[in-house]
């Protein structure tokens, strides 16, 4: 009888909730910090301006554009993308003198622009001619990128007409669009 | 004659003796000891979290270092140990941009350093700090010196010293993740 009694007991404490989790299997606790963050698709200019002067436009001996004092001249800008649907765009507004052309002259030259950004895949332009203008040129895509970006001018031409004398004005924009 | 020897061996455990004084003679006498246990371990209700750190760039490009646009650098947790000294483990992951790949004076990682700083029962801390590198340590150990202290927060994670390399990459646009892990041993 005394022996029965002793087992009883013993099988009571196993059966207490609290005694059974107090023998449970040891063991270390686990937790992470997830970190996030963002950066958003941008562009930016480093060098965002620069002029190209072309002394003299037209041919002495005829007084109508010569077309090889705008053609082959450039200027560089620097700029970056960081996304990898980054576009650049080009807008060549003419070359214009502000004074109005009398019959047998004009006062325009017109010229396609062309700009060159340089990614790691390979170099990539976008043109733009100024005969449309304010019509921008399609887009292309430089993805990511930092490196100069040369502007050149070709093609120049101009009515079949005398250059009228006067300071003349242009302008090539490149936009560079940031995109993800 | 069973309710009487039950009842018989409640009393004399009552009476915290092998040899009750009211025991008569010819009585039986059993007894029963009561043990139990606690093992070593450590427990959370709760030990994840998020760190925001929302736009890491500054206007040109490059990691704002001061992380001015975070949401809170430190989270905190409550670990309960029954050891007598826990083990902090601290590792973690480089923040990554998951979907661009990086090119020349670009970069799509972020390093930083990681610190669970344990408070603990003697009411000091204790820092465990881990720094994300292009080949990632092993985890950093630090064999606390006392019990965790039993408050309502004893683990506070930071996030410090974000960096590029070289600073001056510009970082490619999207989303950056990383993670911190964390593991409290219960080692004596």
């Amino acid at each position: 009888m005394k022996k029965f009694l002793i087992s009883a007991a013993l099988l009571a404490a196993a059966a207490v909730p609290g005694i059974a989790s107090a023998t449970a299997a040891p063991g270390p606790v686990s937790g992470t910090v997830t970190v996030n963050g963002t950066v958003a698709a941008r562009c930016q200019f480093t060098t965002g301006t620069a002029t190209i002067t072309i002394p003299e436009l037209s041919d002495p001996a005829t007084g109508n554009l010569l077309a090889s004092t705008v053609n082959g001249q450039s200027a560089n800008l620097v700029g970056w993308c960081n996304g990898t649907t980054s576009t650049m765009t080009v807008n060549a507004s003419p070359i214009l003198n502000a004074g109005t052309a009398p019959t047998g002259f004009t006062n325009r030259v017109d010229y396609t622009a062309t700009a060159t950004a340089h990614p790691a895949a390979g170099a990539v332009s976008a043109t733009d001619g100024s005969a449309d203008s304010p019509t921008a040129g399609s887009a292309a895509t430089v993805g990511v990128f930092t490196s100069q970006i040369e502007v050149g001018l070709s093609g120049a031409t101009s009515a079949a007409a005398k250059l009228l004398a006067g300071a003349y004005t242009g302008q090539v924009l490149v936009t560079l669009t940031p995109g993800l | 004659m069973n309710k009487l020897l039950l009842l018989s061996a409640v009393a004399a455990l009552a009476a915290g003796a092998s040899a009750p004084a009211f025991a008569a003679a010819g009585d039986a006498v059993g007894s029963v000891g009561v043990t139990g246990s606690v093992a070593a371990k450590c427990t959370s209700a709760s030990f994840s979290d998020t760190i925001v750190l929302n736009e890491l760039a500054a206007t040109n490009g490059t990691l704002d270092t001061s992380l001015p646009n975070n949401t809170g650098l430190t989270k905190s947790f409550k670990i309960s140990c029954t050891s007598a000294r826990p083990t902090v483990l601290v590792s973690a992951t480089r923040l990554q941009n998951g979907t661009a790949g990086s090119s020349t004076g670009y970069t799509d990682v972020v390093d930083y350093t990681a610190t669970a700083v344990a408070t603990l029962a003697d009411t000091s801390t204790s820092p465990t700090a881990y720094t994300t590198a292009a080949v990632l340590p092993g985890a950093t150990s630090n064999h606390l010196t006392d019990r965790l202290a039993n408050t309502a927060t004893n683990l506070a994670v930071t996030l410090s010293a974000a960096h590029t390399t070289p600073a001056t990459n510009i970082l490619t646009a999207g989303s950056y993740s990383g993670t911190i892990s964390i593991t409290v041993q219960p080692t004596s």
